[in-house]
């Protein structure tokens, strides 16, 4: 549709021309509560109240807040904090979003890790709902999942750094049978090699915003909103709240969090867990796999979304070992 | 859509955004100017946090005008009256002490 861009207004309406100013944002979203810049003293003023998230103080112009320097730990959003503001705790306290049996607060654990037969890493699920919660962000209601994964290590030996990367994709069932679905999206198709019918698990992708270019599910330049990075003695942590429209149906999301430990720029798959969700003709959605699956080391659908994702340009690669 | 000699609610919507930017318009009076309430506007009150997990896709239509979440401060946007599953929005983001600028996008269900 064409546009019709108007001339240029001198003068707003009721405004004077001082008061319109600077921008009134004073972190960016990618800062979040953690991000900015090492030592660099910036407002806070105009900010949303956020639980949890000390440093978004309110309208107070004269407020500054002096960011810590890197490697200092930054007061990153807690799970009460995540699930505040996405509104996750407003569904689950209406229970619009009900515990999975079985799963929430339960461990799953992969054995042998890292070439150590007795090895272990277990995924928790903290947080493991289905249902529906709101989208203020798009005036919309989504219907599906939300899990918060630890991955703890045992017996695997010394890890100092170990991300969680996560690959999905969307599917569907067709008489019976789930059939990967179109994830109707140019940049989720790119990463899923959805023009390519002979691509290697096609259809499977990094998963991540359209515009986010590092793989790895959480980032330190967030406020650790998407969890956070671990180790062989603490536990990494991802907080991921997938859906669909809630008007959609006959679809789902099929997902593999996997534990990657980074020595040396290579990653090495230590182990995987499969999780998703599935919503039916009646709009019924469910947890799929009913029971959540361990893997010990990577799985196809990692590698092969990892490869398509490495060979995107300006993506900053998994760098898997092969 | 209702479409009149004026152009459609969406042509509307968009040159009234347009318009606010051109005028400098900060965004705590965006709305007003533009005459409707926007879907969201950080600075009254909608979470930052929580947007950082919003997939704002680039809208193929627009592709020069994308959403730069890496500079944005603050941000003020509305659905456009449109079709699709996905909605399609208007908006405007500010960085650092700059002039606001127009940005469209498709939200995505989050993934």
């Amino acid at each position: 549709m064409k546009e019709q861009r108007p001339g240029a207004g001198s003068a707003v309406e009721g405004i004077e021309p001082a008061a319109a100013s600077a921008g009134p944002g004073k972190r960016t979203l990618v800062e979040g509560l953690g991000g900015a810049p090492p030592g660099r003293a910036i407002e806070v003023a105009g900010m949303a109240q956020v639980d949890g998230g000390a440093l978004f103080s309110g309208p107070d112009a004269s407020l500054t807040s002096a960011v810590p320097a890197e490697g200092v730990a930054a007061p990153d959003i807690d799970d009460a904090g995540y699930e505040s503001a996405l509104g996750v705790k407003t569904a689950i306290d209406s229970k619009k979003m009900l515990p999975v049996a079985g799963v929430n607060g339960k461990s799953f654990t992969a054995t042998g890790c890292a070439g150590k037969k007795d090895g272990k890493v277990t995924f928790t699920f903290d947080r493991a709902f289905v249902g529906d919660y709101e989208y203020p962000a798009a005036a919309r209601t989504v219907r599906g999942v939300h899990v918060i994964i630890s991955a703890a290590l045992s017996g695997c030996g010394e890890h100092t750094d170990v991300k969680l990367i996560q690959v999905l994709r969307n599917f569907t069932k067709k008489d019976g049978k789930v059939v990967t679905a179109d994830p109707s999206n140019a940049v989720r198709r790119a990463r899923s090699g959805w023009d390519d019918d002979k691509a290697p698990s096609r259809g499977w992708r990094v998963d991540g915003l359209t515009d986010k270019t590092t793989p790895f599910y959480a980032d330190n330049s967030d406020s650790g909103i998407h969890g956070n990075h671990g180790s062989s003695s603490t536990a990494a942590k991802l907080r991921d709240t997938p859906g669909d429209w809630a008007t959609d149906r006959n679809v789902g999301k099929e997902f593999r969090t996997c534990a990657v430990s980074y020595a040396g720029g290579k990653g090495t798959v230590l182990a995987c867990v499969e999780w998703g969700y599935y919503i039916d003709d009646t709009g019924a959605a469910t947890f799929y796999p009913a029971t959540p699956v361990t893997f010990t080391g990577a799985v196809t659908e990692l590698t092969d979304a990892a490869t398509r994702w490495d060979g995107l340009s300006g993506n900053t690669p998994t760098n898997l070992a092969k | 859509m209702n479409e009149t000699q004026h152009g459609t609610d969406d042509e509307r919507l968009v040159a009234r955004v347009r318009a606010a930017v051109d005028a400098n318009v900060p965004a705590d009076r965006l709305a007003a100017y533009v005459g409707q309430g926007p879907l969201i506007d950080t600075t009254a009150g909608a979470s930052l946090q929580a947007l950082q997990r919003v997939d704002f896709a680039q809208d193929p239509e627009h592709a020069d005008q994308r959403f730069e979440r890496a500079t944005a401060r603050s941000l003020v946007y509305w659905r456009r009256p449109v079709a699709g599953n996905d909605p399609k929005i208007v908006g405007v983001q500010y960085g650092d002490g700059d002039r606001g600028r127009v940005f469209f996008a498709i939200i995505l269900a989050p993934d």
